[in-house]
């Protein structure tokens, strides 16, 4: 089992990854909409893309997120760590029905109950 | 347009899917050069660089250096998805890289696979079966 301090960083890890998300996916709505709900190419779009404070916010902490990843990854055994992935997919899912109003019908539910199962199969395979 | 629970829902485009899943793709691939190329540093000084040369001597080493490249790429890729589909519907599909590691790994790093890692590897393909077929009607903003 890690140590708390360990597990505290793990789980700081996974809920700005998803948090990261959150917010890129906030601003990339937005800077559509702003752009008339088209974005046109990405080569052009790049300057609104990354004046936006949620994308940049979102992208920042994501980034935060993937080097306290790295480091809990050096102490954390993979057997460990990828359980634990599977929290950021069932935040995800909330969120993206509570912030943004997505729809989460069976097909989706479904496909989380089996790569889950399958982040799990993989966990055990690292025992 | 303006969604309610009762409209009917849309899936999405056999494009768009197959747009997702080849960036998640090129994520994975990405990700294996970044750890061929630390790999292959850390066993000729026998260990990570942390010192500041060793280590951007490292971000600089090529196979580190272009994962990074491939890395950024999809990072664009992936915002273009975020802005075009629910995340709810995109997000599910990275798991798709850890497919492209577990077989990248063992083709080309000498890692090992068995018959777990088969396993999740057909569940996860199954999951992203599923979840190409899910609804993703966007509510308006």
């Amino acid at each position: 089992m890690p140590e708390t301090n360990e597990l505290i960083v793990l789980f700081i890890a996974i809920a700005m990854g998803a948090v990261g998300q959150i917010a890129m996916k906030a601003g990339m709505n937005r800077v559509k909409e702003k752009s008339g709900g088209d974005l046109g190419p990405m080569i052009k779009a790049l300057p609104r893309i990354f004046t936006d404070i949620y994308v940049l916010a979102g992208v920042t902490i994501y980034v935060l997120s993937t080097v306290l990843w790295l480091w809990v990854l050096s102490k954390v055994p993979l057997s460990f760590a990828y359980p634990c992935i599977s929290i950021s997919y069932i935040i995800i899912i909330i969120a993206g029905k509570w912030v943004f109003k997505e729809r989460i019908d069976k097909w989706k539910i479904a496909a989380i109950v089996l790569i889950l199962l399958g982040v799990a199969a993989l966990g055990l395979s690292e025992i | 347009m303006a969604s309610t629970p009762e409209t009917a829902g849309k899936t999405a485009s056999i494009t768009m899917v197959i747009f997702i899943i080849s960036m998640v793709f090129l994520a994975g691939v990405g990700q294996l050069f970044i750890k061929y190329g630390v790999n292959q540093v850390t066993d000729q000084i026998g260990h990570f660089p942390t010192d500041p040369v060793g280590f951007i001597k490292l971000v600089f080493f090529w196979p580190v250096f272009s994962g990074l490249c491939i890395y950024f790429f999809f990072g664009m890729a992936w915002l273009k998805i975020l802005a075009d589909v629910p995340v709810s519907f995109a997000f599910p599909f990275l798991a798709i890289s850890y497919i492209v590691i577990i077989i990248g790994s063992y083709l080309f790093l000498g890692e090992n696979i068995n018959i777990l890692k088969l396993f999740a590897i057909a569940l996860i393909i199954m999951g992203v079966i599923c979840l190409s077929r899910s609804d993703t009607t966007q509510a308006a903003t």
